[in-house]
């Protein structure tokens, strides 16, 4: 097998584990929400509450709904897949006409 | 370190749209120049693993997580502009799919993840590992990507924030960087071992065929 594809089996399987094991990630404030709650206190509570202008089918991850692993996971997967389809789609465009 | 809507101000986020979206022009002529066919599969499978990499967020200190970005990554796999394009259809989804940074702040958050995050990470690989470099120069080259597109995207959301808010500069610069650059020492370590990946599957030599950088 050519080395590339090999490397796209690991990278792929990577990312399936990463989302495997999604459910587990630190459910701590990042870097930013914790320096923004540190610097400027409940005012910032607010801003993070209504925090979307748009209404998304996925809200924190949470494709089934209900909060479970299994709706990480879900939400992981179904990321992911799209995200390599958009990737797929916009890298081949950009490389047409080329070798 | 997704900015959400309603933080920052309209000429912030106005102005993170113009700079982020200058970019992303840039990013979609250069790659039309440089981007190989042959590399088109690697797009897709990256952007989806760095999709399911960042919802993998690590503590860093108690009370306090981080995510890797993959910017750095993304630069050294398939240069900076398709990296750019690869961290903004991350973000892009993030945003729309999962309400995770705001529709109004993703101009910035593409100008400091993506963008800031994927040249200041090719930068420094190049600068620290030369052409193709090998072994642990590899490996360091590969870590310091990481880590410091990490720290200079933040230095870019901190700028954003302190034009917005009121909060004290000192204080947010120092919270934000201070904690940017644990969240880097992740990065810089995952940064690392996927470039390992890379140079496996024949992706970094193959970038610099002929001589040329793309």
């Amino acid at each position: 097998m050519k080395r590339l594809t090999i490397g796209l089996i690991i990278l792929g399987a990577l990312a399936l584990v990463a989302a495997l094991v999604s459910p587990l990630a630190s459910p701590y404030p990042d870097g930013l929400e914790a320096a923004l709650e540190r610097a400027g206190g409940d005012e910032t509570a607010a801003v993070e509450e209504g925090g979307h202008l748009v209404d998304s089918p996925w809200p924190d991850y949470d494709a089934g709904g209900d909060g479970s692993a299994g709706s990480t996971i879900l939400a992981g997967i179904l990321g992911a897949v799209i995200v390599l389809a958009l990737g797929l789609g916009l890298a081949k465009l950009l490389s047409l006409k080329k070798a | 370190m997704h900015v959400p809507d309603g933080l920052l101000r309209p000429e912030v986020w106005a102005g993170g749209w113009v700079l982020g979206g200058g970019g992303l022009a840039w990013a979609v002529a250069r790659a039309r120049k440089v981007m190989e066919k042959g590399l088109v599969p690697l797009a897709g499978v990256l952007a989806a693993f760095i999709f399911a990499a960042q919802m993998l967020n690590f503590p860093i200190l108690p009370g306090v997580s981080g995510h890797m970005v993959g910017a750095a990554l993304a630069a050294i796999a398939l240069g900076p502009a398709m990296g750019v394009l690869v961290i903004f259809t991350v973000l892009a989804v993030q945003c729309l799919l999962f309400a995770d940074g705001g529709v109004t702040a993703l101009g910035l958050n593409t100008l400091a993840m993506g963008i800031t995050g994927a040249l200041v990470g090719y930068g420094l690989y190049r600068l620290v590992g030369g052409g193709n470099p090998s072994g642990w120069r590899r490996r360091a080259a590969a870590f310091i990507a990481g880590f410091g597109a990490t720290v200079a995207a933040s230095l870019v959301t901190s700028t954003a924030i302190c034009l917005s808010t009121p909060y004290p500069p000192a204080t947010v610069f120092g919270l934000m960087v201070g904690f940017h650059a644990l969240v880097g020492v992740g990065e810089g370590v995952i940064t690392a071992v996927v470039v390992e990946v890379l140079q496996g599957a024949g992706v970094l030599e193959r970038r610099l065929e002929g001589g040329v950088a793309r």
